[in-house]
């Protein structure tokens, strides 16, 4: 049998079990029969084995370069180094899909797992809602796009090669991370739908989930900042997000699933806001779901969307249909057991910061997913007025439009410096209601940082109003922070004298859940600073032959000579660029084009840039005429840009710390 | 809720005001009409005079370059024999080649569409489309 034949057959086990698996652990819990529904367990841990299989088929297949595979041949040579000849399983739409399949079986078999003893009664249900969406995935490869589909005639000698921009590290990361991020976010929306069926609505699901939600959170962050990085480094644009439908498909989930993360705490403490959170929940899955169909059917123009394909999109649209119905219906059935127990007291109370916080988060949400939709509705007016001109009399069908970053920026920055804001204000007040003095105790400090460092800037010069604004509540919000730390270390050495590092590591540990998000909220702050320095940012471009220089910001350009070299894959220019400040050399960059034997039309454009925590200064080189040197720069100048990098490693340790919460310090909050 | 009817006024006030304010002094910065060039060549008057966005296919040996300055290119796009002349003032991004498609951002003045943003596509960037119809492929 041949590798094709037996990936194929593994797939259609695979979902013929995921179906069984699905029934028998639904018919288990109706009858109340331990054997079904151990069975249901087992089937899960089956259905991960097949999905390894399977990679590893398509894997096998990849490293023997066998062409007689449409997907092998589409996506990978045999020049490939073998470390992207294995990466190339995801580098397609059909290997990325069973690369999900692969990462869905194994998180559900590690869910069920870990809960199969503390929650029994939740467990079958869990188990066969991801069967369902294994099921789903599983008959998508198998009718739609199999990768193991080979060419009947003509099986083509060579391979085609994966494209040369996805190959470099962070392409290798960056899908598998959102991916993780993505396809884990099945897991806690299995036990929201198991606890609505069951009705065991209380606290003790999401207990279960919380941590699993945060996991989920930190690979999509982590999945976003790697796609912006990359964006950064290979493009040469001198950006690292433009709002492009695929970026937004990542980002979408994640503002929901922040805002779960936040709520979930409310519900824990004053059992307010179920419904909202199993809601949320609902959303941030079927927004995976949304974002995969946006970046997988076409429906969407995007510079890294797949190509369209309308009969994936019409069953994707039937899923999403079927996840609305079924897990709406349950939340209405189930309304009654839903009652919040608390009530809100006031406005000057944390519930109410952090309902604000959810509202903001949701809003994010829809408008992005609004807008990036948008340009795909007016295409469909279009096409609907053509078709049936008669329809509600439409005389003008209009344009379709597109929407761009402007558009998005002039919205989402108000919602942002918002949200900066509640970072800040959000964790000093109180449960229930916060009293004027402690009112006074708490923000006083902060709000005159803030102040004074927007004063500050304003007489150095600064005049952009956002710029300000952003500088001002990032002070603010770093000193409530630095504030909470302070006082928690002065406490400890108070009640037993230790060094201020024993003090404060104490206190990290003692409240990893608190301090941890503080940390999160940390990296946060720093990541503004970064966008606050969008502002500032320098963009030119010129022409220089070797030995002209030119001025840039405070820096001066020099084009000191172009290389020619190459190697066993591509043809390289290489541009030396020297970059002077006050007359003395800080750093030698070598932009460069590069072209592959491979795909010699299309060449790459390789950055340089002069790293410091201020600013980078950003080159990249277009055309290039050897003979006289003549060399097209692209020069930018990004002030603040690398604390959006810090700032996410700050926020990663923080959120690992929280992900580190003991089981006895779950119920332990601020 | 059991907050009092004042606090649910000025919240609503304050977040009814943001919103108005934001929509009511919207330009409409970002949001741009997206017109295949064949329609554009048709009616010139109906597009004339604002900033759209145009899709095409660049034609075969019609793009030149000025010397000497950081990108100043002329070239023709077309969709279904409609030609149009574009000058294009800015770099180029690496997909753009002769006989692929580009979405222009830019205006048009006396027959002749002035742009300075390019977004170019390449067929084989991540998937082949086999049956390809201009009108339905994909970025």
């Amino acid at each position: 049998m041949s590798i094709a034949t037996l990936g194929t057959a593994t797939i259609l086990l695979l979902f013929v079990l995921s179906l069984a698996t699905a029934g028998m652990a639904a018919l288990g819990a109706a009858r109340r029969s331990e054997r079904l529904i151990e069975a249901g367990v087992q089937g899960t841990y089956a259905t991960f084995a097949l999905a390894a299989f399977a990679s590893s088929l398509i894997i096998y297949a990849f490293v023997a370069g066998d062409f007689s595979i449409q997907y092998v041949q589409k996506t990978s040579d045999a020049a490939m180094p073998l470390f992207y000849k294995i990466t190339s399983f995801w580098g397609g739409l059909d290997g990325s899909m069973l690369f999900w399949v692969l990462l869905h079986t194994l998180f559900a078999s590690l869910a069920v797992r870990a809960n199969r003893e503390r929650h029994r009664e939740l467990i079958p249900h869990v188990v066969s809602v991801l069967a369902v969406i294994s099921a789903f995935f599983a008959g998508l490869l198998l009718f739609l796009k199999d990768p193991f589909a080979q060419y009947l005639l003509d099986v083509p000698p060579q391979g085609r090669g994966l494209n040369p921009l996805l190959q470099n590290l962070y392409m290798i990361v960056h899908p598998p991370s959102l991916y993780l991020g993505y396809v884990s976010l099945a897991v806690p929306y299995a036990f929201g739908m198991a606890a609505l069926i069951t009705g065991q609505v209380d606290a003790a699901w999401q207990r279960s989930v919380r941590r699993w939600t945060l996991f989920s959170w930190m690979f999509l962050t982590f999945g976003l900042i790697l796609g912006g990085l990359w964006a950064y480094e290979e493009l040469g644009w001198g950006g690292y997000w433009a709002w492009d439908p695929v970026e937004n498909a990542g980002l979408i989930p994640w503002f929901t699933t922040t805002a779960f993360l936040h709520s979930v705490m409310i519900q824990e403490r004053r059992g307010m806001m179920k419904v909202w959170n199993v809601s949320l929940v609902i959303f941030s899955f079927l927004l995976t779901i949304v974002g995969t169909f946006m970046t997988r059917s076409g429906v969407v123009q995007s510079v890294h969307a797949f190509g369209s394909d309308p009969v994936l999109a019409w069953t994707f649209g039937g899923f999403m249909l079927a996840i609305v119905v079924f897990s709406f219906g349950l939340v209405l059935w189930r309304l009654p057991l839903l009652r919040s127990r608390g009530e809100l007291e006031s406005v000057l109370s944390r519930e109410f910061a952090f309902l604000v916080n959810n509202w903001l988060f949701l809003v994010a949400a829809l408008f992005v997913l609004g807008a990036t939709m948008w340009p795909t509705f007016t295409e469909w007016r279009m096409i609907l007025a053509d078709r049936y001109p008669d329809l509600l009399g439409w005389q003008d069908p209009g344009e379709r439009v597109t929407i761009g970053a402007p558009f998005f920026n002039r919205y989402m920055r108000p919602l942002g410096l918002a949200l900066l804001l509640l970072t800040g204000v959000g964790p000093l007040l109180a449960w229930r209601k916060t009293s004027a003095p402690n009112l006074v105790k708490q923000f006083a400090a902060p709000l005159a940082v803030g102040a004074a460092t927007i004063a500050g800037l304003r007489v150095a010069g600064v005049e952009s109003g956002w710029g300000l604004a952003c500088f001002g509540l990032c002070a603010f919000t770093f000193w409530t922070i630095a504030q909470e730390f302070y006082r928690g270390v002065a406490l400890r050495r108070r009640q037993r004298p230790q060094s201020v590092l024993d003090a404060l590591i104490g206190l990290v540990v003692r409240a990893r859940r608190r301090y941890g998000g503080y940390i999160v909220h940390l990296g946060i702050v720093l990541m503004f600073l970064g966008w606050a320095g969008n502002a500032f940012k320098i963009e030119k471009k010129t022409t220089l032959r070797p030995g002209e220089s030119y001025e840039l910001g405070n820096y001066v350009i020099r084009h000191d000579g172009l290389r020619a070299t190459e190697d066993w894959q591509k043809e390289m220019i290489t541009a030396h660029i020297a970059v002077l400040r006050d007359g003395e050399l800080r750093d030698t960059l070598k932009p460069a084009r590069w072209w592959y034997y491979q795909l010699p039309e299309q060449p790459t454009t390789e950055v340089s840039r002069h790293m410091t925590f201020g600013e980078d200064v950003y080159v990249s080189i277009q055309e290039v005429d050897m003979t006289t040197g003549w060399t097209q720069l692209n020069l930018y100048i990004n002030p603040l840009i690398n604390w959006i990098w810090i700032g996410f490693g700050v926020m990663l340790a923080g959120s690992l710390i929280c992900v580190g919460t003991r089981k006895s310090e779950a119920g332990e909050d601020a | 809720m059991a907050l009092p009817v004042t606090s649910k006024l000025i919240i609503g006030a304050l977040v009814g005001g943001a919103v108005f304010y934001l929509v009511s002094s919207s330009s409409g910065e970002g949001v741009l009409e997206y017109i295949f060039v064949d329609k554009v060549v048709a009616e010139p008057a109906m597009y004339a005079g604002r900033t759209i966005k145009v899709h095409g296919t660049v034609v075969h040996g019609t793009v030149r370059q000025k010397i000497g300055a950081a990108g100043d290119y002329t070239f023709e796009i077309e969709r279904e024999g409609k030609r149009l002349p574009v000058h294009f003032t800015n770099m180029v991004p690496d997909t753009f080649q002769e006989g692929g498609e580009v979405i222009l951002t830019g205006e048009l003045k006396d027959g002749r569409f002035e742009s300075d943003e390019m977004a170019a596509k390449c067929p084989s960037k991540y998937e082949e489309n086999p049956t390809a119809d201009p009108s339905k492929s994909r970025k």
